[in-house]
């Protein structure tokens, strides 16, 4: 019998129960220990296939494990390392004692996770089997149980160091005790005290943890070691080379505590003052105010205790000086002048170095230096202008470039890329030929590509789209051509079949997508899209030379309302969605020429621009009308629209709704009362603006986030709120387009920028710092109103105060007049308008408030100054409330 | 060569720092792939500025310790950094796991007592212990630095012959042939006083951040924002810049370089006698290794004698003069640019910003990694070989031509020195990334 055979029939034979699995496994050792080298490269595809169909029964549930470790046994001593990974699964301890392959002590390095118990590997060392990274040691380490005791001499003099070397989960053991696993913090505490580690080399491997890129908790874990040790000015004096080195480290947590030790032993007398100057700087400029504080204490005591290195300290105290916080700024002066530093002429220079950074609070504390006064920027307010020539889109005009445009339309490369989809196709499909049609096959192939690259919540909805229309349109009007549309049908079908199984397996989004004509009647918006895709592929069965009228003619979104106004006079007939859209996009200005021929469409167009007030008698086609209506926000016009178009359950009165009215209950759930939120609420009648319900995961689409926000680039807020009630959209990837499209908006809007100021993203809240510089400076931000807004959200401490104040001060002060009037306005709104109760964070504020009137000369408004009044009561606040009254520093 | 590949660090000894009250001394075990590198030493000498070379040292380890896409699960043992010795200066190089970042310092002349045994590049090993110890280099001490060592008795004494196994992917070897070629495409932007830096860094945000972030000038300062605006300087993944704060508070001045279309940007640091440079990729998903902006000129094949000659000219460091070139080697001087791009691919020279001048230096590593690193130009020519480019149209400028794809036939169009493509790579880079293997096909074809 062949050795394969033999194998074979030791592992078939286990099926029979009467079989034993120890039987099995002690046959098939001894027909493996006989295996030649040739027979073992003889059976190894087998043995492959055999590990391969195994393994997938067992995962199946229609085997149990038995036999997938037989034949992994079989592969352990047949296969090369890298066959045998795919698999594992032997039990080595039966063949290790007669063969131990060469690739062993390398397999089990290189598996991150595998782990055959500390006392075994001990074994395996002293044999020869593994010779140990040492993160592996580390590994084994960590999973010691709590009862182990066996500490031989090689654990103590080396093994256990591995875990100060190698990061681990040596940290967690904290909270392992529980589990039955070892403690290792007090271990080793307990070992040291019973002199069976060196305590001094405890110490100094503890510290050393520091430089090793460990992380913060790892780092911290060890640091609480030392702790525990109790370390004695003798010990922390031999190890002072060691505590500047954790000095240089990149975790907070111990350089605090590393700066305690060097305060205790600063009067010591081997105490390395230069040492410990030269760490100095480097930790000035920590952003941490604990660290910087701690070290300007140190610097303190150094003062007194060196003062031979008295001015040498006092200049590199001023490094502080770069810190943006008022506190530490103030600190560092205090010290400097309580040593009598400010005296010198040295100090004073360096002093100067920081000037343009100071807070008015810390000069006045500075003797009468003349500082040089930084000229402020001088910005004037010039408002968007969207439509330029060098924004306008160039659409591709030949075959040839067509072909290039739809074969990277599926990648995503622009936010525009849909509209010029749904305006070239039916182009496209007029100039094909029998001579060029086979052009076109990569795109086929690359919609297909798309449809099945990733799972369907990963995809971007609008590309996904276009993918299916495309192949749709394919399938559906190139039928002419028969040789190429047997090639391309392929392609459709493929899709068909794949949607219809998904249908299958998901009855919730039966019909979605694959009848691509049937609209749902879900209000999502991607039938906005779906609707224009529609749309296209009827433009394309009529023949039509009718071109989309929302189109952009300039990036991202807008069209110039010439273009508007020779669409509309050029299309029979017009979309409601469609014109809604183009409504959105389009840049009126009052000087422009309506020459719009049909009555009713020209009317919306005038009362979009100029007429003040709604004839309502003009209204024919009401859904026309919204977008007009919405922009105009007058609430006689709503409510005369309202009365004539409501759905018969909803009555409204415009006059008792207050406009700009919060409702807050929680972070998720803050309302703002708005007339345009409510007509579209009581219509009878669709509108783009209720199709803004979305896919549950908008984190990474930054394509669909962005189309979805240039659909109504005049009147976001239906879609800003959408989006803010949408769990986990990044707003990261939307706000550079906000801030691209921003103008002029109603009050609406100013909810939705009140929150992202205080968002919990840092990253996201410098954004929105920057979406009011370029409104600022583009005069198309209402001051008045965002401090109102932001003041009655933080009037109940929505966010902490500190996230707002702390944007103030790396990213809206001081930028220029402007911006320093528009910050004054902002605040003067804002304080009004919170409790008058102080939350936690309003010092910080009039800290801010209190600088912005020294650069601005401005005074504090009335209506502000009684809420400074009422908290002025308040003992913390009193003093700076006093100078606030009188607007200067004392 | 498979995508990576297991290289092994033959080390005579683990580099080790000694140090007294007074003094420390740092050697540098070294080892090269290429026998004619593999010296027993390099450079002995004393260094005069020990604490800013071992804080860049220390930096330089950092980043190559650093990634910024590849999971944990997937990090192996730190890839060494190299060192380039001779024409009277030193140069560390090394990059990023994920080949994003590169790094480099540069100690000059005057940072150096001259005692250069050889000229050449070698890898160095960077051990934990002896980063960890770099740290306790003070200013006044001095400081000896051994690249390799002539001495049986330090080497015997450094104990331990130390291998280390490492999993080296091709793209790292092949961002450290890349990033010269984008360095010397690279210009002056903005030069930064010590406290600028150190104010400008403080607006890194925290946390994960999602989009570009731009270098600005904005109310006499600079800041980072993610907003674009007149002059500003793309930037991209902005927190791999954290890499230099623990350099910041001891620097005199930081000069900012941006390539000419924004693919990278070059941020250097000088301290007296010590240059350190950090080179960042447009995106932290975007190494330096993806690129392929001079396939073009990487097309057409050199002949390997003017390889060979080349080779004898430069000696490391030594400053690589596109003008002398090709009165050296005999060629005309309009193929110089072509040719630099191939001697810069096949890792024979590296980049100095400050001087605006290739230089020489050949990478330790056996030519077998290096010549198999692009698989477009793999790709495109295998394309003609299997004649599978069918030119439709050359005339008048314009070229069309249909080149087999996977499945389907594309669409290749040159006309005015713009080449497009139906391809995927062509679709999704529009040509930022240099030319798909069809275009490259084509190009080569109608030559």
């Amino acid at each position: 019998m062949r050795s394969i055979d033999k194998i074979i029939d030791i592992i078939s034979k286990k099926k029979n129960i009467i079989y034993s699995y120890k039987k099995a496994q002690h046959e098939l050792i001894s027909v493996l220990r006989e295996l030649t080298s040739k027979e073992k490269k003889e059976i190894k595809p087998k043995v492959l296939k055999l590990m391969h169909m195994y393994r997938q029964e067992y995962y199946n549930g229609t085997e149990n494990s038995n036999n997938f470790h037989l034949v992994c046994a079989v592969g352990f001593v047949v296969l090369s390392q890298k066959e045998y990974a795919q698999y594992g699964g032997a039990d080595e301890r039966l063949i290790l004692p007669w063969y131990c392959p060469p690739w062993y002590s390398d397999y089990y390095n290189s598996e991150q996770w595998m782990s055959i118990g500390y006392t075994l590997l001990v074994q395996y060392i002293s044999k020869g089997y593994i010779n140990p990274t040492g993160n592996k040691m580390a590994l084994e380490l960590v999973n010691l149980k709590s009862g182990f005791s066996d500490f031989k001499a090689i654990t103590l003099e080396e093994h256990i160091w591995t875990l100060f070397k190698y990061e681990s989960e040596v940290h967690l053991t904290k909270r392992y005790p529980k589990f039955g696993q070892l403690e290792w913090g007090a271990k080793f505490v307990e070992l040291a005290n019973e002199n069976k580690i060196s305590r001094e080399k405890l110490l100094s491997e503890c510290l050393l943890v520091t430089t090793r890129n460990f992380n913060k908790t790892a780092t911290g874990f060890f640091f609480d070691i030392i702790i525990a040790l109790e370390p004695t000015n003798t010990e922390l004096i031999n190890l002072q080379s060691t505590l500047y080195l954790v000095l240089q480290s990149t975790h907070s947590k111990p350089i605090n505590q590393t700066l305690k030790y060097l305060k205790r032993i600063h009067k010591e007398p081997n105490f390395d003052i230069e040492g410990f100057m030269e760490q100095i700087p480097l930790l000035l400029s920590w952003d941490i105010k604990a660290v910087v504080n701690g070290t300007l204490d140190l610097i303190d005591v150094l003062i007194k205790a060196y003062p031979e290195n008295k001015e040498q300290l006092g200049i590199l105290a001023t490094q502080s000086l770069a810190q943006e916080d008022e506190a530490l700024q103030t600190k560092s002066i205090k010290l400097l002048n309580k040593h009598k530093l400010l005296q010198e002429q040295t100090i004073l220079d360096e002093i100067a170095i920081y000037s343009d950074g100071l807070y008015g609070s810390t000069k006045a504390l500075l003797p009468d230096i003349q500082f040089t006064k930084i000229e402020q920027e001088s910005i004037e307010i010039s408002p968007p202008q969207r439509i330029r020539e060098d924004n306008r889109i160039i659409y591709p005009k030949s075959f040839d470039e067509m072909v290039f445009f739809f074969s990277q339309v599926f990648e995503g490369n622009s936010v525009y890329d849909f509209d010029i989809f749904v305006y070239l196709l039916p182009k496209l499909h007029k100039q094909l030929t029998e001579e060029n049609i086979s052009k076109l096959e990569p795109i086929f192939q690359r919609a297909l590509k798309y449809y099945d690259r990733t799972a369907i919540d990963l995809k971007s909805e609008i590309i996904f789209g276009m993918a299916q229309a495309f192949l749709f349109y394919g399938y559906t009007f190139l039928k002419d051509y028969a040789k190429f549309h047997k090639k391309i049908s392929k392609y459709y079908h493929i899709m068909v079949e794949g949607e219809t199984e998904i249908d299958n397996e998901m009855s919730w989004r039966k019909g979605r997508l694959v009848n691509f004509e049937k609209i749902e009647n879900t209000p999502t918006i991607f039938n906005i899209y779906r609707h224009c895709l529609i749309l296209m592929l009827n433009r394309i069965k009529i023949d039509s030379n009718e071109s989309p009228i929302w189109i952009p003619s300039h990036k991202p979104c807008w069209i110039e309302p010439s273009q508007l106004i020779e669409r509309l006079n050029n299309n029979s007939k017009v979309d409601a969605f469609e014109f809604q859209i183009a409504i959105n996009r389009t840049i009126f200005s009052k000087n422009m020429n309506n020459t719009i021929q049909d009555r009713e469409l020209k009317a919306i167009i005038d009362y979009a621009v100029h007429i003040n007030v709604l004839n309502i008698e003009e209204v024919l086609t009401p859904d026309l009308w919204i977008p007009s209506l919405l922009k105009k926000n007058n609430a006689t016009d709503l409510q005369l629209f309202s009365n004539r178009f409501q759905k018969e359950t909803h009555e409204i009165d415009f006059s008792q709704i207050f406009n700009g009215n919060i409702t807050h209950r929680n972070s998720k759930n803050t309302t703002f009362s708005s007339h345009a939120v409510q007509l579209i609420r009581t219509l009878n009648f669709d509108t783009i603006y209720s199709y803004t319900r979305m896919k549950s995961n908008y984190s990474e689409e930054f394509i669909d986030l962005n189309f979805i926000l240039y659909l109504f680039p005049t009147l976001p807020n239906f879609i800003l709120e959408a989006l803010y009630k949408t769990p986990r959209v990044n707003f990261q990837l939307i706000l550079p387009s906000l801030i691209d499209i921003w103008g002029e908006y109603g009050d609406n809007n100013y909810l939705f920028l009140a929150r992202i100021f205080t968002d919990v993203d840092k990253a996201t809240r410098q954004f929105t710092a920057e979406l009011w510089h370029k409104a600022t400076q583009e005069g198309t931000i209402n001051h008045q109103l965002l401090g109102e807004t932001l003041g009655r959200l933080e009037h109940n401490a929505y966010a902490p105060l500190k996230r707002f104040t702390d944007l103030i001060v790396s990213s809206m002060l001081n930028l220029s007049t402007l911006h320093n009037e528009g910050l004054h306005t902002l605040l003067s709104a804002m304080i009004p308008q919170m409790n008058d109760t102080p939350i936690k964070g309003t010092k910080k504020l009039l800290e801010i408030y209190l600088e912005v009137l020294s650069l601005t000369g401005l005074g504090v408004p009335d209506e502000t100054m009684e809420k400074l009044e009422v908290w002025g009561e308040v003992r913390s606040l009193k003093s700076l409330v006093g100078k606030l009254s009188k607007g200067k520093y004392i | 060569m498979s995508a990576t590949d297991t290289l092994t660090y033959g080390y005579s000894f683990a580099s080790l720092l000694k140090s007294s009250a007074s003094s420390s001394e740092l050697f540098l075990a070294n080892y090269s792939e290429l026998p004619s590198s593999n010296l027993p030493c390099f450079f002995e000498g004393s260094i005069s500025n020990p604490y800013i070379v071992s804080r860049c040292l220390i930096a330089l380890a950092n980043v190559v310790k650093s990634n910024y896409i590849i999971t944990q699960a997937q990090l192996e043992a730190m890839r060494d950094p190299i060192v380039t010795v001779g024409g009277e200066q030193i140069r560390f190089e090394g990059f990023s796991q994920c080949a994003g970042v590169y790094a480099r310092v540069d100690v000059t002349e005057e940072g150096q007592s001259e005692a250069f045994v050889a000229s050449g590049t070698t890898n160095v090993d960077f051990n934990q212990e002896m980063i960890s110890a770099l740290g306790r280099v003070g200013r006044g001490s001095d400081f000896a630095l051994h690249v390799g060592s002539k001495s049986i008795e330090v080497t015997t004494e450094l104990h331990k012959v130390t291998e280390k196994k490492v999993t080296l992917p091709t793209r790292w070897v092949k961002s450290l042939t890349a990033v010269q070629h984008y360095m010397a495409h690279s210009h002056h932007h903005t030069t930064l006083s010590r406290l600028q830096a150190i104010q400008l860094f403080r607006s890194i945000p925290k946390g994960t951040v999602k989009t570009d972030y731009y270098l600005i000038h904005r109310a006499n300062r600079y800041s980072f924002s993610p907003m674009a605006q007149n002059g500003a300087l793309l930037i991209g993944t902005i927190n791999r810049l954290r890499l230099l704060e623990p350099l910041l508070p001891l620097l005199k001045e930081l000069k900012v370089y941006e390539h000419k279309d924004g693919l990278s940007s070059t941020w250097q640091l000088y301290f007296d006698t010590v240059v350190f440079s950090l080179t960042i990729s447009r995106e932290a998903y975007r190494g330096f290794s993806g690129e392929g902006t001079q396939l073009g000129e990487l097309m057409e094949e050199i002949d390997e004698g003017i390889i060979e000659r080349f080779s004898h000219f430069g000696h490391a460091n030594e400053t690589f003069s596109p003008t002398l070139l090709p009165i050296r080697i005999g060629k005309e001087p309009s193929e110089v640019e072509r040719l630099t791009a191939k001697l810069s691919a096949m890792g024979l020279l590296g980049y100095d910003l400050d001087h605006g001048a290739y230089f020489y230096r050949q990478l330790p590593f056996k030519p077998s990694r290096i010549l198999t690193l692009n698989p477009r130009l793999r790709g495109a020519k295998k394309l003609i070989e299997k004649n599978q480019v069918k030119i439709v149209f050359n005339e008048k400028g314009k070229v069309e031509a249909k080149v087999a794809g996977s499945g389907v036939e594309h669409l290749v169009i040159i006309e005015k020195g713009e080449a497009k493509c139906t391809c995927q790579w062509y679709s999704k880079y529009q040509g930022s990334r240099g030319d798909c293997k069809h275009v490259l096909a084509v190009s080569e074809v109608v030559k």
